[in-house]
């Protein structure tokens, strides 16, 4: 059985580019063009890890976390971000792991491979 | 006689010329005009709390180049703050009422003035005569008089001195302020601007990665993506290097060792170094020398420096490293032997996007510059044309 990965982040460009390159890992992918909608899904699909950008419109990444974590608590999230500004943030904190975009999705992948093989 | 006095003093006083030539003529006039052989202006060094002699006229003997704070007659002035007479038994005398002042031998008679505007100390005069002074009322008030001309232009001509100082840091800030001006604008629109552009950069670059993947390798259009991944790549860097830049990130200070640092830095380059035979040479303080610094932007700071001084050496050299304490600062040197930077190009080189390098992005000694500044210090470049640059960095230094 595929794991499902939820992707939120409001770039499509992104957005399309993570699905592909998580598809080939063997995941399936779900994707979310904002944190509401993000919520949406999660309510609806069965989901077993979230890749979340930090800055949004609307409601942040950080926002997006603390809902995530008060319903889902053993859902693990990483946050992602441009630029490493937001690692000192406290909402931060309470995300499983923390990584900064890069068009090379290398860290992410084993990032994301590491959580889910601990479960 | 006494008018004619007065004139003369102004004139002196106040005609163009060096300040130790006005006061030197104003020395002979007293010696000329009053019952004293010899007359000593002396100026006050508030930096090494001493009084140091500026005009001297009439005999030589028994002239003293400075006195210290609490030192002679003149010291029993500077604490008493007013004038002081003296009068010894005979001429080989040289303490009056326990002081003692070797200036006093060869005379019976002397009297200093001070020069001084409330609390503030502009020197004193030290009139000295060979026989036993016997100075008429009148006559002592035309010299007050004249003395009190003295402190005035010494005032103005403190006040002025600071003025003109005050001027020349002023125009030094408004060059800093200039330059920050320059700088906080592009750092905060870049920053800005950086976070826009990084996510299309994934975009592009990320594709352009499953592209090369999926490309067999021997395919012509893999040149084409090639290119498109060196060069994300290189926005990249110039990104990363602006939101460094960038007032967001705020260094977080702790008490660091400069030399571990610097060390860290000479071991990441040791194997490039090693390539372009360049000899390393690490001298200076081996003990740790303490700072409040950001040890992640320090260590960009000392590597960008490094990665330049290796980059002018491209056909071997030396790489010198010297770190030391000196008063409030750490120092460290950074040296090459690559020949110096060329004139004309040395005021350019902290500006941003100024690079001679053909694949530089011009940030690299702007952001070492902020990021040295950021630490309270400074960066100064002493360029040797045809032998070689160095960058001193300066931090202020952490007592334990």
């Amino acid at each position: 059985m595929k794991k499902r990965i939820l992707v939120v982040d409001d770039e499509e460009g992104l957005r399309f580019l993570y699905k592909e390159e998580l598809e080939d890992e063997g995941y399936s992918v779900e994707l979310a063009a904002s944190g509401e909608e993000a919520l949406q899904k999660l309510e609806k699909d069965s989901i077993d890890l979230v890749v979340l950008d930090i800055k949004m419109p609307g409601m942040d990444g950080v926002e997006v976390l603390r809902l995530v974590k008060q319903k889902w608590k053993d859902l693990p999230v990483i946050l992602c971000t441009a630029y490493p500004h937001y690692k000192h943030e406290f909402g931060s904190w309470a995300s499983d792991a923390y990584i900064v975009k890069s068009s090379d999705l290398t860290e992410l992948k084993d990032t994301i491979k590491d959580i889910l093989g601990k479960r | 006689m006494e008018y004619d006095i007065l004139a003369k003093v102004t004139g002196f006083l106040y005609s163009p010329g060096s300040l130790g030539k006005n006061l030197s003529k104003v020395a002979r006039l007293i010696v000329d005009s009053f019952p004293f052989d010899q007359c000593a202006i002396y100026l006050w060094d508030e930096e090494h709390r001493l009084f140091r002699l500026k005009a001297l006229q009439g005999v030589q003997k028994g002239s003293v180049e400075t006195y210290r704070e609490k030192e002679g007659i003149p010291g029993l002035v500077k604490k008493q703050r007013a004038v002081v007479e003296v009068h010894t038994p005979s001429q080989d005398d040289v303490s009056w009422e326990g002081v003692e002042d070797r200036g006093l031998f060869g005379f019976r008679s002397a009297v200093v003035y001070p020069l001084r505007e409330g609390h503030r100390w502009h020197g004193m005069v030290y009139l000295k005569s060979s026989k036993r002074l016997n100075l008429p009322a009148r006559k002592r008030r035309i010299l007050e008089f004249l003395i009190f001309q003295v402190s005035c232009v010494l005032k103005y001509n403190k006040m002025f001195r600071n003025l003109r100082k005050a001027y020349e840091e002023l125009k030094k800030m408004q060059a800093q302020v200039l330059i920050a001006e320059r700088l906080l604008p592009l750092g905060e629109m870049a920053a800005t601007l950086a976070h826009e552009i990084k996510n299309p950069l994934i975009s592009i670059g990320g594709f352009a990665g499953r592209l090369a993947r999926k490309l067999p390798h021997d395919s012509p259009y893999m040149p084409y993506v090639k290119n498109i991944l060196n060069e994300v790549e290189r926005l990249d860097e110039i990104m990363k290097g602006i939101v460094s830049i960038s007032k967001r990130e705020e260094p977080k200070f702790y008490r660091e060792d400069i030399n571990s640092i610097v060390n860290e830095s000479l071991d990441f380059f040791n194997e490039v170094c090693r390539i372009h035979d360049i000899k390393m040479i690490k001298r200076g303080d081996r003990e740790p020398i303490y700072a409040m610094v950001d040890r992640a932007q320090l260590r960009v700071a000392f590597d960008n420096l490094i990665s330049n001084a290796i980059q002018s050496m491209e056909k071997g050299g030396i790489l010198k490293i010297n770190t030391y304490k000196k008063d409030r600062w750490v120092v460290v040197e950074i040296s090459d032997s690559g020949g110096g930077i060329e004139p004309g190009v040395e005021k350019n080189i902290f500006n941003p996007f100024f690079t001679t390098k053909e694949d530089g992005t011009g940030l690299g000694l702007a952001i070492t510059n902020t990021i040295v500044k950021k630490h309270g210090g400074r960066i100064d470049l002493k360029n040797e044309i045809g032998v070689g640059a160095t960058f001193s960095v300066r931090l202020p230094h952490h007592k334990p």
